[in-house]
């Protein structure tokens, strides 16, 4: 198992060194960024001067290692905007969004599994239909529209929730189940299925003919199998959570490093973008990495392979 | 309690399956009996309804596709078909229980062996804890499974297809069942493992005196396990007879096509005989015999009408219009 | 002995609603100069913020209202459809072409290949792509040309699993031995027999990612780096309604629903066909009551 745990974990920093370089490339696309620091009366000496001062004078994989090495001391440069580190800006903003992610995901699987079981053990009835139809709209739904639909219904029509900003938990609800909704669908249909599959299986029967309870063979023996594959799923989800937090954060003004990412985009404030796409990675593959090892509590056959 | 009463009466069981190409019957006018303490064998090919038969005296039928259509299945005078899933939860695992064809497949993969027998244990007793432990341990031995202390922790990947399948009918004997049903118990495994389990059987039937039904396409066992037996083709049992009779007296078609299929030692044969023809197709059966077109007997009522049940002789019955002449 | 479910799933009629709507869009897009009632970019000040027909202050003249400059809804919708679709296509098109190669060559070929693409999976996996696809384009200019090859090159994901896993278990088949054995060249052996078993996966795929796309294309105008004004796209009118949501609601609502019903239609017409070419779930069982 520690071999196991082991090689995941290379492979984890093998990627987040893939991300140093595609955050790296990208910045590099965005062009000189003397051109933006300097007034434009500045002349080519200046130019020159300044490029040698950031460094952009020297090779691109001198650079690209400089850039490396920055990035293990956590340093992303400065905010071109603000007066603070980049770095320090954006953690300064991730708890909202943690906040929010964690919130939707809540909502997410207290929503999803209960309806993704009860759809699988009575396939085709009403209740199936009715959760599975929902669950299709959940996942026809674009965010940005949730979200404005939403705050037009509960804050503009109706006035019981506000739309913008942090702070208690009203303000949280509405872009929580904006930001949860496909999740909520994927989940819940995705848990109906792999349910179906296991239901179906023969180790099922065994249990049945033991005569155990349904809740037994339910709860128990169905659904230790069928949450595996859900909580890849489920992981993924998250992932794309954090993606989509952007939307969510941007129409309910959430103060998140969504919300702060495109303004630096915006802005052209290229350090902060770098940073929000570098800090929101390695979260998504330290989460990554933690799934893998609660598998490998869930389904005792990975030890061994 | 007499000593051989009828235990199990199933009266013209009818278990359909409903497709979008058509219905298939699986089992079509199922009659027999088990005594207690009889070995019950049920022979025939895939298909024949051997296993729907076994599902049908469960009520694990699967849904929504199949359903008992009509019969009685009388366990000590109660009708099965009757009762709700909730009350067949009661006789499940307490007076009934079933070992199915694949081992492999059988047990749940994400817990242990002995989680898994200690449940089965538990449906008889509320035993927990160390008394728990105590009793999965002696189930495994029973079942010959060496080292069973740290086996009990095992996971099934972890087990052989012969140590599975004896982890099955160490659940069985948790159980403590009247009747045990085991549908192809040896099928998936090797021929000396086969050995193993079928000797372990016959341990069970004689030590806790439990009616088996033992259902298999393979005659050996049947010799060498059953008391009586049935043969079934396409849904009917087309003839039911004591063991002997069934290889030595048999007159139904099918059964002597199945008899002499069988190779013989100390023969000399130039060919293997089997039965000409293809299997039947279950979704197109004419209302006649379904064994006619591969039967070397057939007249044209055969393929119009089914033969009713007629003795041939103590506990021999058949159906067959030609029986009498062959 | 047959398997409850697996031979259980209903041989779906077409979902009519989901073929209706998509035809719709394709009309729209196609036929938008003779269907709509006015231009997109007609502008009339006087007539600004006029409400949906249904609705107090609504005239016949405009169904669905207009919006702050006096152009007409309904008509912007028509003609954002075609901007949905054109980027939608190709985006698609580019996609799937960069995912199914890369599945092709990590499914067929494994070892070190499949391990280089599955860890580049893995990191464009972790990364935001909304962000990503946000900076690129605020890196290389939001035009349409560099819209839909940014979506493109995010959303190749998807393809390269579902296409390497369908690869994965075709080559398991002894056909694929036996033509190696026959000597057959390997391009021969990709396109000729594990193609085709991975077409169907394919079309499935292509049809959902469709919808996606669709909103994945309004997201970025509805935040501005997508089209550009005056160009009708559903994302720009959204990020219009989103400034007079308080007062004049039918802005923001109609082109939203618009993009929830196609990507419904997508999304209904992809699970169907996902059904219909699956050969395990051909034969199919009703149960009767």
């Amino acid at each position: 198992m520690q071999r196991y745990i082991i090689k995941r974990f290379f492979q984890s920093l093998i990627v987040i060194l893939g991300i140093t370089v595609i955050v790296f490339i990208i910045i590099h696309l965005t062009g000189d960024p003397t051109d933006l620091l300097l007034p434009p009366e500045a002349g080519p000496q200046e130019r020159e001067l300044f490029r040698k001062q950031l460094g952009l004078d020297k090779p691109i994989y001198v650079q690209y290692f400089e850039f490396l090495k920055n990035v293990a001391h956590g340093d992303f440069g400065q905010s071109f905007r603000h007066q603070t580190s980049a770095f320090s800006l954006i953690m300064g903003a991730l708890p909202a969004t943690i906040e929010l992610t964690i919130a939707a995901m809540i909502l997410s699987i207290v929503i999803a599994l209960p309806v993704g079981i009860i759809s699988a053990i009575r396939p085709r009835s009403y209740y199936d239909r009715l959760g599975m139809s929902f669950a299709l709209l959940g996942q026809s739904i674009p965010v940005y529209w949730a979200g404005l639909m939403l705050i037009l219904l509960f804050a503009v029509t109706l006035g019981w929730l506000p739309s913008t900003g942090r702070g208690g938990i009203e303000h949280l609800i509405l872009p929580a189940v904006t930001l949860g909704m496909f999740s909520t669908a994927a989940i819940a249909r995705f848990t109906r299925s792999s349910m179906l599959d296991v239901l179906d299986t023969d180790y099922i029967r065994t249990a049945r003919i033991k005569g155990l309870s349904e809740y037994v063979v339910v709860l128990k023996h169905a659904f230790k199998n069928a949450s595996i594959p859900v909580l890849t799923m489920t992981s993924l989800q998250f992932g794309r959570m954090l993606s989509g937090a952007v939307i969510t954060e941007t129409i309910f003004s959430w103060p998140g490093v969504g919300r702060i990412a495109v303004q630096a985009i915006y802005n052209r404030d290229f350090p902060v973008v770098q940073t929000a796409v570098f800090v929101t990675s390695v979260i998504f593959v330290g989460i990554n990495f933690l799934v893998d090892i609660i598998y490998t509590y869930l389904d005792p056959r990975i030890k061994y392979k | 309690m007499s000593q051989n009463e009828k235990i199990l009466e199933v009266k013209n069981l009818k278990t359909y399956f409903f497709t979008n190409v058509g219905v298939v019957k699986a089992v079509d006018g199922g009659n027999f009996h088990l005594r207690k303490g009889q070995a019950l064998g049920i022979v025939g090919e895939s298909g024949s309804g051997k296993s729907v038969t076994s599902l049908s005296i469960l009520r694990l039928v699967p849904k929504p596709a199949g359903r008992i259509v009509e019969g009685e299945i009388l366990y000590r005078g109660e009708d099965l078909v009757k009762k709700s899933q909730k009350e067949m939860r009661e006789y499940r695992g307490n007076k009934l229980f079933m070992i199915s064809q694949d081992p492999m497949t059988s047990l749940n993969p994400v817990f242990t062996i002995g989680n898994q027998i200690g449940e089965a244990i538990r449906r008889r007793k509320k035993l927990t804890g160390h008394d728990l432990k105590e009793k999965i341990v002696e189930m495994l031995k029973v079942v010959h499974i060496r080292a069973s202390e740290t086996r009990a922790h095992a996971y099934p990947h972890q087990f052989s297809g012969g140590m599975k399948q004896r982890s099955m009918i160490s659940m069985a004997l948790a159980c403590q069942p009247e009747i045990l049903i085991a549908d192809e118990p040896t099928t998936a495994l090797d021929v000396t493992i086969q050995a193993q389990i079928l000797k372990l059987m016959v341990e069970i039937r004689e030590q806790y005196h439990t009616s088996i039904i033992l259902i298999t396409h393979d005659l050996g066992v049947i010799a060498r396990f059953c008391d009586y037996v049935l043969v079934m083709y396409a849904g009917k049992i087309v003839e039911r007879a004591d063991v002997k009779t069934l290889f030595k007296g048999n007159r139904h078609p099918y059964t002597k096509g199945l008899i002499n299929s069988l190779p013989h030692l100390g023969k000399k044969q130039r060919r293997l005989e089997s039965i000409k023809g293809q299997p039947p197709d279950l979704l197109n059966l004419s209302g006649g015999c379904p064994f006619e077109p591969r039967c070397d007997y057939s007249v044209e009522r055969c393929s119009v009408e089914y033969p009713p049940v007629e003795s041939a002789g103590k506990g021999h019955l058949l159906s067959c219009w030609r029986w009498r002449e062959i | 002995m047959p398997r409850s479910r697996k031979i259980w799933v209903n041989v779906k009629h077409a979902p009519s609603g989901g073929l209706i709507i998509l035809l719709l869009l394709i009309m729209a897009a196609l036929f938008a100069e003779l269907i709509a009632p006015y231009s997109p970019v007609d502008q009339d000040i006087t007539k600004a913020l006029r409400p949906p027909f249904f609705l107090e202050g609504g005239t016949w003249d405009h169904l669905l209202g207009t919006d702050e400059l006096g152009r007409d809804i309904l008509s912007r919708i028509i003609f954002g459809a075609r901007i949905s679709l054109v980027v939608g296509f190709i985006a698609v098109a580019i996609s799937g072409l960069i995912g199914t190669w890369l599945g092709l060559v990590s499914g067929y070929f494994g070892g070190k290949v499949d391990s280089v693409i599955m860890r580049l999976v893995d990191i464009q996996l972790s990364m935001p792509y909304i962000l990503i696809a946000l900076a690129l384009i605020g890196a290389l200019g939001p035009s349409l040309r560099n819209i839909i090859i940014v979506i493109g090159i995010t959303s190749w994901v998807d393809y390269a699993r579902v296409v390497r896993g369908e690869v994965l278990s075709i080559k398991e088949n002894e056909f694929v031995d036996l033509a190696k054995i026959a000597g057959c060249s390997t391009y021969r052996i990709l396109l000729k027999h594990i193609f085709p078993g991975v077409v169907n996966s394919l079309i499935v795929l292509g049809t959902l990612m469709l919808g996606r796309i669709i909103i994945f294309e309004a997201a970025l105008s509805f935040l501005g780096l997508g089209v550009q004004p005056p160009t009708p796209s559903w994302g720009i009118m959204l990020a219009d309604g989103r400034q007079y949501l308080t007062y004049a609601w039918w802005l923001a609502t109609f082109p939203g629903f618009a993009i929830m019903l196609v990507v419904l239609g997508t999304n209904l017409v992809g699970d169907w066909l996902r059904d219909m070419l699956d050969p395990k779930q051909r034969a199919a069982v009703i149960g009767k009551r």
